[in-house]
């Protein structure tokens, strides 16, 4: 997947511009706060139809002015030309989405998950540092572009949580219901809440162990010593699941949880919210020093939590390779490259890592890379030609020569 | 817009009220109206009351009639053993047209759900009840539910089948077609597969 061209109007602080990219690097530098990644920021509202910082569209209308637009060309393998219009207007509050001058939504099989992206920023190092939300906003998103089934059953979940704690508050706040009336209304909602919930953890935990792969290739490429990352799911229910052990079927996980939800109802109802299901679920992140481990399963003693004993440096190497994994994955799925947008990473990585990502950069497929120095466009040229490069200095929202 | 007549002005806020009638829309309606002759637009305005003044819910199946009882209650040719079991009266129509279904109806006239407020008591389940117990007439066999395939629409049946169960009816409900949520943009990919599937040369 290319993205050949964009043009930004009245979106965050560009007037009117319009960028044509190189279909391999393109290079993006400039002071702080001048707009670089703005322009990242406009290319993922082209592929996802909202900003991958989760900013407001409100927030991206220039000042002073009333509506954004985008629009974008992307190219596919077989050299097809898609033509994405993205508007958003403050008044009326109107948000449009065009493909091809059809109009589309932004969650509709038109756009999501048709033109993979991968978003590396000093950001997403709250995918370690973060809250369970964090992780699994990532992993939701992630696999989502593959499964539109896991998509779909994120949506009705949504909902059906949505509606079961409006239940709970109807009866605990209104006093809408007798009790009766509350349990036979919040058995119902249970059953089909414990449905769709084994649905969503069967394809995390079938999605992990089909990732497993792309993260240990990345992370020892990443890594000079013989140490071992490791991706866990764990939740209330059913503890801390080993990836790569047998996985249960969706019927054991419904069952599972249906009768944990039932034993807790009292609980739920006391509180008036829900309190286990996939919405609270986590992903664990495990790093095992021990040079001995590595062809031995997972010793949950030898390996150590990320998230509370890791260095910052471990920490980074666990989302670069999360982060590259993420490419992988979604190149095999999509079966194309996805854009991979690089936004000021090289300033937080050391040296060693710098240089080994850069040293494999040629096997990705189009890159956008935003830093405020220009000298890694020297280090670049060992690796593209001078045509495969293109430089963009930005300065207060414009390009400049 | 400057607003130039009051009258013009409430009947473009009347029609805004409408489902799915914008502002720009309850504009040119109101404007179509100014430009009808008088006894069109008389005839309109009747049309409104009248339907307000006589509608009202038949006494068997709450669906809206003129009469105490429906046509398709007080019908000799439909078998009163079966129940169909729908959200909306427009829903009624849409069962009708399949000219598939010979048995009765019950109208809901809503669903549960709890983020708007609505639970058993606010839509017409009591009434259903009431009717499945009455000893009178022709035993009911069997109640298809015939509910909207959305998370209200299958939790509202979970609730109904554990309400009616001590009633040894037989329950059943309709085909799922499309997946929840994903309405017709998912089919329309796989229709196209297929097309693709099947491609002959020519
Ligand atoms: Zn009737």
């Amino acid at each position: 997947m290319i993205l050949k061209k964009i043009v930004l109007k009245n979106f965050r602080n560009y007037d009117k511009q319009e960028l044509i990219f190189n279909d391999k690097f393109n290079f993006i530098y400039g002071n702080n706060g001048q707009g670089k990644t703005n322009i990242l920021e406009g290319i993922s509202y082209s592929a996802f139809g909202k900003s991958f910082l989760g900013s407001a569209e409100a927030d991206c209308v220039r000042f002073g002015e009333n509506e954004f637009h985008i629009e974008s060309e992307f190219e596919n393998d077989l050299e097809n030309i898609d033509h994405i219009v993205i508007s958003y207007s403050l008044n009326p509050r109107l948000k449009s989405i065009h493909r091809n001058k059809e109009k589309v939504t932004a969650l509709s099989s038109e756009i999501f998950g048709r033109y993979p992206m991968v978003y590396l920023s000093p950001k997403s190092l709250s995918i370690t540092y973060g809250n369970p939300s964090d992780r699994r906003k990532f992993f939701d998103i992630l696999i989502s572009q593959a499964s539109r089934l896991y998509l779909d059953h994120l949506r009705e979940f949504a909902k059906i949580l949505k509606q079961k704690n409006a239940l709970l508050k109807n009866y605990s706040v209104y006093k809408k219901y007798t009790y009766k009336e509350l349990r036979d209304l919040l058995s119902s909602y249970n059953e089909k809440f414990s449905e769709v919930s084994a649905q969503i953890i069967f394809r995390r935990l079938n999605f992990l162990k089909e990732f497993k792969s792309y993260f240990e290739k990345n992370f020892s490429f990443l890594l000079l010593q013989n140490h071992k990352g490791y991706i866990n799911y764990n939740s209330d229910v059913f503890g801390e699941i080993t990836t790569g052990s047998d996985t249960a079927d969706t019927d054991f996980i419904r069952n599972k949880l249906g009768k944990h939800i039932e034993e807790t109802a009292d609980e739920e109802i006391a509180r008036a919210i829900t309190l286990s299901g996939p919405q609270r679920d986590d992903y664990v992140f495990r790093l095992n020093k021990t040079e001995s481990g590595s062809s031995r399963e997972i010793n949950l003693k030898e390996a150590f939590e990320i998230k509370y004993f890791a260095s910052q440096g471990e920490h980074k190497t666990f989302v670069v390779a999360l982060k590259l994994a993420e490419y992988d994955y979604l190149k095999d799925k999509k079966s194309t490259s996805p854009v991979l947008l690089l936004d000021d990473v090289l300033s937080e990585l050391d040296e060693n890592r710098v240089s080994k990502i850069i040293s494999h950069l040629k096997d990705y497929g189009q890159i956008f890379l935003t830093t405020t120095g220009k000298n890694y466009n020297d280090n670049l040229k060992q690796f593209y030609s001078e045509e495969e490069i293109s430089v963009f200095k930005i300065d207060n929202g414009k390009t400049v020569e | 817009m400057v607003s130039t007549s009051d009258a013009l002005d409430s009947l473009i806020e009347e029609f805004s009220k409408l489902p799915q009638i914008g502002r720009k829309t309850a504009q040119r309606l109101a404007m179509y109206i100014t430009r009808q002759p008088r006894e069109e637009v008389e005839k309109f305005s009747r049309a409104l009351l009248e339907t307000k003044d006589k509608l009202k819910f038949c006494s068997v199946c709450c669906n809206i009639t003129e009469d105490e009882v429906c046509r398709i209650c007080s019908s000799s040719k439909r078998s009163s053993n079966v129940i169909c079991v729908v959200e909306e009266p427009q829903d009624v129509f849409a069962v009708e047209k399949t000219n598939e279904f010979k048995g009765l109806y019950h109208v809901l006239h809503g669903i549960i759900s709890p983020l708007d407020g609505i639970g058993p008591n606010d839509i017409k389940i009591s009434e259903l009840l009431i009717r499945l117990g009455k000893e009178n007439g022709q035993r009911v066999e069997e109640l298809i539910l015939a509910l909207n395939p959305t998370v209200e629409g299958e939790t509202t049946i979970l609730y109904l089948s554990k309400l009616l169960r001590p009633l040894d009816i037989k329950i059943t409900r309709i085909a799922r077609g499309i997946p929840i949520g994903s309405d017709l943009e998912f089919a329309d990919e796989v229709t196209l597969a297929k097309a693709l599937e099947g491609r002959v040369t020519v």
